[in-house]
């Protein structure tokens, strides 16, 4: 294996597991999630030779992953509405906390859901969220205030004392 | 940092990425780099050129919905020539007024779509396979006053012994669109021996419209901008790819007016004017602009600071001694107020008369044409403002089509996008 699929492999081991929580994140769906990961890499790989100097290189995949997830997510949403049947889920069972994480990250409006995804999950800054999104700062503090008030009551939390998520 | 609540959102997302390691299968990077190679060699380098015209500026992914409530098969539609006049027929009842422009500059253009270019895989021409070349080709660029809208089209047909490389032509650029971001699936048509989709593009604050159609071993694209918020109607919709159905069948349809799709591969980092694609906006009117030369750096007169509330900015020459400049404001609201120091700025202008008439505003787009020791076209829409200006040379207010033409380009460079900045 020449040395830059050495660097790239090495890069997607270290990664995926991170990449594939924010498109599972987004989507409530593993093996969908599992989809827009592997296509984020399948797209990185062109590019590996200006994506592996970025400071961090696994951001634009994780970025690129969540945005496949959202539209994957659209698409399954569409193909269902014609199709009339959910497609079933073949994953594994996840822990409670996961169950209930997505569950309640699933009522959240998309945009919220996104921001919160992509800054507490893929680890953007709230600058690098607003320029993804392509919106203010503001706009995204909004969003991730939004979707945090919203999310905490619904895994069992309150926003002003303990935490009780486990 | 993430911030931080009292409830430990990041804990729970920590836990929860724990957990997802251990259910999730990945497919590995050697999966995920034969997919990419298998994708390269159904790269079509020369209609992905040409798709790299008329798609792009934006960067976040909508999602690709498909609907299948096509146009049944039937008998492709009569050849008819694709100009003006039949895209003004085809879009009765959503944005009409379409006139042609002689010529456009393909850099500015392919400043459009760099992004999907990249996904389309031409910024690497090591990997493109041999492209038959295209028997003939043609393009349209037309311009609407009314909305200050743009629409670009671009047609390229085979031999008929060639007849297999306008299918996998479609189908490589069909994928190369639903992998650029921002891009919704719309609708599919299909006929006898020809078919077509079509595409929204950007957000509803920023909508362009994307067709794509195959029919006599031809392939065509268009792309505009404009129409409102509200989408486009589906009758017009099927309207515009019956025309350009129609217009792969017509050997009227195949005359160039831009140049040579190689020119894209310059593209410059943020989107400006040309100083070609200004002198055919300016083609006829004889002001104190001069194509070549060095003496840009005037900037917006009188007006220094009427950026100075925007998100990011960018300026730039235009020609030997024009001047260009954008601007991304927080909103609509702001962009309108700095229109509005350029107006007063120049109203105000010491040691020059500027004569500023109040801007006009039509749909979102607001356009203000002062005219003094230069002449000023600023033009604000939604978010963003961009702004040109030249040695007017004695002359005096530009005529309309001129306005109409310069104002048409500002706003397509300033939806590219890229004024942006960030990443």
């Amino acid at each position: 294996m020449a040395a830059s699929q050495e660097d790239f492999a090495t890069f997607y081991d270290a990664t995926w597991r991170r990449t594939v929580a924010c498109a599972y994140a987004v989507l409530g769906e593993l093996g969908a999630a599992e989809e827009a990961a592997q296509e984020a890499y399948t797209r990185a790989w062109p590019r590996w030779s200006t994506i592996s100097t970025y400071d961090d290189p696994g951001a634009w995949v994780r970025q690129v992953a969540t945005r496949q997830a959202i539209s994957g997510w659209r698409r399954r949403r569409t193909a269902r509405k014609y199709l009339g049947n959910p497609r079933p889920d073949s994953s594994p069972a996840p822990d409670e906390n996961t169950v209930a994480l997505v569950a309640a990250l699933k009522q959240l409006p998309e945009a919220q859901r996104r921001a919160l995804v992509l800054h507490h999950l893929a680890g953007f800054s709230i600058a690098d969220v607003a320029a993804a999104e392509r919106c203010p700062e503001g706009t995204i503090k909004a969003r991730l205030s939004r979707g945090r008030a919203a999310l905490v009551p619904l895994l069992g939390g309150t926003t002003n004392g303990e935490p009780s998520h486990a | 940092m993430p911030e931080h609540d009292t409830f430990d959102l990041d804990a729970a997302f920590r836990d929860f990425e724990h957990d997802v390691a251990g259910l999730s299968r990945p497919r590995g990077a050697v999966a995920a780099i034969a997919t990419a190679r298998r994708r390269r060699r159904t790269t079509w380098a020369g209609i992905a050129a040409g798709l790299a015209l008329v798609t792009g500026t934006a960067a976040v992914a909508q999602g690709v919905a498909t609907r299948h409530d096509a146009d049944g098969p039937a008998g492709a539609p009569a050849p008819a020539v694709f100009d003006a006049a039949a895209f003004n027929r085809a879009t009765t009842g959503w944005v009409t007024g379409w006139r042609s422009v002689h010529s456009a500059d393909m850099a500015q253009m392919g400043t459009f779509a760099q992004r999907c270019v990249q996904d389309l895989g031409t910024d690497d021409g090591a990997s493109n396979p041999s492209t038959p070349e295209a028997a003939r080709a043609g393009d349209v660029v037309l311009t609407n006053a009314q909305t200050f809208s743009i629409a670009v089209g671009t047609f390229f047909q085979w031999s008929p012994a060639q007849a297999s490389t306008a299918d996998d032509a479609y189908a490589a650029i069909r994928t190369g669109i639903e992998n650029c971001p921002a891009v919704a699936a719309h609708e599919t048509f299909g006929w006898a021996g020809a078919r077509g989709q079509s595409w929204e593009v950007g957000t509803p604050q920023h909508r362009q419209h994307l067709w794509l159609a195959e029919a006599d071993h031809g392939v065509a694209v268009l792309w505009t901008t404009g129409g409102g918020s509200d989408g486009i109607p589906d009758q017009v919709d099927r309207r515009v790819m019956t025309a350009l159905v129609a217009g792969l069948g017509a050997p009227g349809t195949y005359r160039r007016v831009l140049p040579s799709v190689t020119t894209h591969q310059t593209t410059s980092p943020l989107p400006t004017i040309s100083a070609a694609s200004f002198a055919d906006a300016v083609h006829g009117w004889h002001s104190g602009w001069r194509r070549e030369g060095s003496d840009a750096g005037n900037r917006i007169p009188c007006a220094a600071d009427w950026n100075g509330a925007a998100d990011s900015s960018s300026t730039a020459g235009l020609g030997g001694n024009g001047d260009q400049a954008y601007a991304t404001f927080a909103d609509p609201r702001h962009a309108q107020g700095a229109l509005e120091r350029i107006r007063t700025s120049l109203a105000a202008c010491a040691g020059s008369s500027y004569f500023v008439p109040a801007p006009v505003q039509g749909g979102d787009v607001t356009v203000l044409v002062a005219t003094g020791p230069r002449i000023v076209w600023a033009v604000a829409f939604k978010d963003l403002v961009g702004v040109v200006s030249v040695p007017a040379g004695g002359v005096t207010t530009p005529p309309r089509s001129v306005t109409t033409a310069v104002t048409g380009q500002l706003l397509a460079t300033m939806t590219e996008g890229a004024p942006r900045g960030g990443r």
